[in-house]
């Protein structure tokens, strides 16, 4: 069947890339702002089941109780992000958390877990000073998004499923967002989406390691698009690894992650000698330090030849009784069963993994860009976190921005003009896009297959862009990307463009790319060792040089801009974070 | 399972749009430790078979993406491992539902049905956003909420509706898991719709279609049971 260029055209007012917690509140937002509005909610996978706010198993940060407040989750969110925030978008997410938290529950229908006397429960979470993680159960994500996928079936707005957005599209060559180019998957077929206003909520996604956390279908493609229409982005060296990846033999299951929660309420991390090692690295807090610190400890652990034999360490919460696992977190015990290792009576092999990017588009807190006609909103948009997220602020940022974008797009288009997608535009992002169609598909040994591609860009961020890094390993990574990108450019797909797989593999592997290059670019240029970013030969944080942010767009930068103290400095919170590896 | 060992995987095939007759294709997987249907699937996609087709989002039982029909019982196709199955192992789409290519099926139908229950939650049209007031106070071991808190664990990943053997015959029955979600928000003490919304479920193609088979019960990947809602929809047991 031989593709065309677009013949599809779609016409609406706020269309909205992705179906995460992002996408689906700012939908819904939108919508109950100004029911008038045609909206429509395209996605990659399948709208209420793709994307990360389904995985989110911990829970939900707010500052709900009388004696927590927003002040002092602000504090801990800066303190975790080592001051590298942006202190007005962390601001507004742990102001408005607790209202989501009631919209949530009010409106929206999700139920989260109780207290005995039928208040919502708050659990501990690493890096945290009040326990204010909101959950239900060990697996939140899916009553979240299930509740919100529910509440479009109540609203007009027009859905797309399996079709992803491939490409920003101008009005005119640099002008502004004025829509995007679509891929229906299970056709082939192309859509020009013509948009007053286009959120990105499309989740980011550090897929680019060979151990990561993510849905499988989330691969930078935000960052990608943002990055090739003009946007700048953010700190995008500041990677997240999560401490606790279940290694899983030669499944995918690998480096999908055992939550925070079992470290919260005291299981210990052990290395193959048995030894609790984070007593070498933050006596104090052990294994409620925060994500940063506890991952690399991990890693250098492994490194240091203490690793067990399938290279990870050991989780252990059987001393937590067997009826106390089992009770509190069923989701990872039957997991773990499922890979045949019993959570709740002995130690589990874990990895540290690629979780979540700090790093993103750089947005306002309304979720504005420097592009007119363009949102982001999510793990697409950076500044919220700095450089290390914590725990249970991931979902609350997704939801919180999502919202504020819904508002937002609704705000703009009560004034925002109609232009056209540019059409030019449009036909040479489609023909980007449908270059591999029909060239042969060369075996994984020989010659440029997409997957094999993709496990060498894995290999090569895992190496040298990884926990920790240095600067001659971060150019050897450059290099491997350079020839990677070589070799995608020449990469070929079955003929058939419909339901075609290896086909969206490479056009996957083409904006894991990019943001493998964003990330690896900032992470030379940062000369110094700050939340997740460890670097072995800067070892240490360096507040006189490095209290900036690192800004790179298109054919610009790297530059950097100081962060704006505007509500808390570091000397007013006493002595910093301990910093550097061991 | 020795690494490297071999395990023969039997798809079944098919591409309506291109005229293409069901059929079923052998593969010799490379099975790893602790590999799924699932990852024994992209071993074929990205080994033998750029073409196949199948759908997938977590990975881990999270998002119902993956169901399918696995040694002829459904299942979700990334939370069962190879070492657990019977080889050859075949695997399909699931049934009752149009094939769109190979494993890939049209899910709308079954959303279409689920839509049709009015799935979604309504609360109160002020609806508490002051930050003094709390959520609704439910203490924990109220009875009603207790089941209800099991049944809201559906993944909606369609395995029950492809295993009941009443959708296949009557076209119009919205199927467990559709019917589920009804019982689930009309059982939620805070819903405000009223029991209007039950209308729908106690009308044709409602609960009363269902004839007590349990295949739902027994395929559901999650432990939801949605014939226990189907039961007490019928007995009108969904007290506010
Ligand atoms: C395993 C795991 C556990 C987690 N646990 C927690 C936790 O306990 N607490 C917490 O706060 N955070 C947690 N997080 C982080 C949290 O999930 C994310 O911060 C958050 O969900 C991101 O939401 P989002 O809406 O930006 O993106 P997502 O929810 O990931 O949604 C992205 C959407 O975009 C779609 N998409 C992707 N590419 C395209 C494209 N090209 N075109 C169109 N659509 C596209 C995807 O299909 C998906 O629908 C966890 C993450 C993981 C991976
Ligand atoms: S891929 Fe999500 S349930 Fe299998």
């Amino acid at each position: 069947m031989p593709v065309t260029s677009p013949r599809e055209t779609l016409r609406c007012d706020v269309l909205i890339l992705g179906s995460g917690g992002a996408g689906l509140m700012a939908a819904l937002h939108a919508y109950d702002a100004e029911p008038r509005l045609r909206i429509v909610v395209t996605s990659k996978g399948l709208i209420g089941k793709s994307g990360c706010t389904r995985l989110v198993q911990g829970g939900f940060n707010a500052a709900l109780d009388p004696d927590d407040s927003p002040e002092r989750h602000f504090r801990d969110t800066i303190l975790g992000g080592q001051f590298l925030n942006d202190q007005e978008l962390a601001w507004a997410l742990v102001s408005d958390a607790p209202e989501i938290i009631r919209r949530l529950e009010t409106r929206i229908g999700v139920f989260f877990d109780r207290r005995p006397d039928g208040r919502i429960h708050q659990k501990a979470f690493a890096g945290q000073s009040f326990d204010r993680t909101v959950h239900r159960g060990d697996l939140t994500g899916i009553e979240i998004v299930s509740r919100l996928h529910d509440q479009l079936f109540a609203r007009d707005i027009r859905r797309l499923d399996e079709t992803r957005a491939v490409a920003l599209i101008h009005d005119r060559p640099g002008g502004r967002v004025a829509g995007a180019l679509l891929l229906r998957h299970a056709t082939g077929e192309f859509i020009l989406a013509q948009a007053r206003i286009v959120v990105l909520a499309t989740g980011g996604g550090p897929r680019m390691y060979t151990f990561s956390a993510p849905s499988l279908e989330k691969t930078g493609d935000g960052y990608a698009m943002a990055y090739r229409a003009g946007c700048d982005l953010i700190d995008m060296e500041m990677m997240q690894f999560h401490p606790t990846g279940l290694l899983a033999g030669a499944s995918r299951l690998s480096g999908m992650v055992l939550e925070e929660g079992l470290r919260g309420a005291g299981a210990h991390l052990l290395n193959a000698q048995g030894e609790r090692f984070m007593a070498r690295y933050d006596p104090e807090r052990m294994e409620r330090a925060t994500r940063d610190l506890v991952a690399r400890a991990s890693y250098l652990e492994i490194m240091a030849g203490r690793g067990t034999s399938a290279g990870g360490v050991l989780l252990d919460a059987s001393h937590l009784g067997a009826d106390f696992v089992l009770g509190n977190f069923p989701g990872m015990a039957r997991r773990c069963a499922e890979v045949g290792y019993d959570l709740a009576r002995a130690p589990v092999p874990v990895t540290p993994t690629a979780h979540f990017h700090m790093g993103g588009v750089r947005i306002d807190p309304g979720c504005r860009t420097a592009m007119p006609g363009l949102l982001v909103a999510g793990e697409d948009a950076g500044g919220v976190h700095g450089a290390n997220r914590l725990g249970g602020n991931g979902v609350a940022e997704s939801c919180v921005f999502g919202m504020r974008a819904g508002f937002t797009a609704a705000e703009l288009c009560a004034s925002a003009g109609e232009a056209a997608p540019d059409t030019t535009e449009a036909e040479a992002a489609y023909r980007a896009a449908t270059t591999p169609l029909g060239r042969r598909v060369a075996s994984r040994e020989h010659g440029e297959n997409p997957f094999a591609i993709r496990d060498a860009l894995q290999r090569a961020m895992w190496e040298n862009v990884g926990l920790v890094r240095d600067d001659a390993g971060l150019r050897r990574a450059l290099d491997t990307i350079g020839t990677l990108e070589e070799r995608i450019s020449r990469a070929g797909a079955p003929a058939d463009p419909r339901a075609n797989l290896t086909w969206q593999q490479v056009l996957d592997v083409q904006n894991l790319l990019v943001a493998a290059r964003l990330t690896a670019t900032a992470a030379r240029y940062r000369t110094e060792t700050r939340g997740s970013h460890a670097r072995s030969d800067c070892p240490a944080r360096d507040d006189a040089r490095w209290l900036v942010n690192i800004y790179q767009a298109a054919g610009r930068g790297p530059w950097t801009e100081p962060v704006r103290l505007s509500r808390l400095a570091p000397g007013a919170v006493g002595s910093p974070q301990r910093a550097a590896p061991a | 399972m020795p690494a490297g060992r071999k395990v023969s995987i039997r798809v079944r095939r098919f591409d309506p749009a291109a005229g293409g007759r069901r059929s079923w294709a052998a593969y010799d997987v490379d099975a790893g430790p602790m590999m799924s249907v699932l990852d024994a699937l992209f071993w074929i996609l990205e080994h033998q078979d750029p073409t196949l087709a199948f759908r997938y989002s977590c990975r881990a039982g999270m998002c119902g993406s993956c169901a399918m029909v696995i040694n002829g019982r459904e299942g979700l196709a990334c939370a069962q491992r190879l070492e657990h199955l019977r080889a050859p192992v075949s695997v399909e789409p699931l049934r009752s539902l149009p094939v769109i290519k190979d494993l890939l099926v049209d899910l709308r139908p079954f959303f279409d049905k689920y839509r049709a229950v009015d799935p979604f939650y309504v609360g109160h049209a002020a609806a508490v956003l002051d930050p003094a007031s709390e959520p609704a106070v439910v203490p924990r071991g109220d009875a009603t909420r207790e089941i209800v808190d099991r049944q809201i664990d559906c993944i909606a990943c369609g395995a029950c509706y492809s295993a009941c053997p009443v959708v296949s015959i009557v076209p119009e029955f919205l199927g467990p898991a559709a019917l589920n979600r009804a019982y689930a928000v009309a059982a939620d003490a805070r819903d405000t719709a009223g029991l209007e919304r039950l209308r729908r479920v106690t009308a044709d193609g409602g609960v009363f279609a269902c004839h007590s088979v349990g295949n739902c019960v027994t395929v559901c990947p999650v432990g939801v049971n949605p014939l226990l809602s189907i039961q007490l929809l019928r007995k009108g047991a969904v007290h506010r």
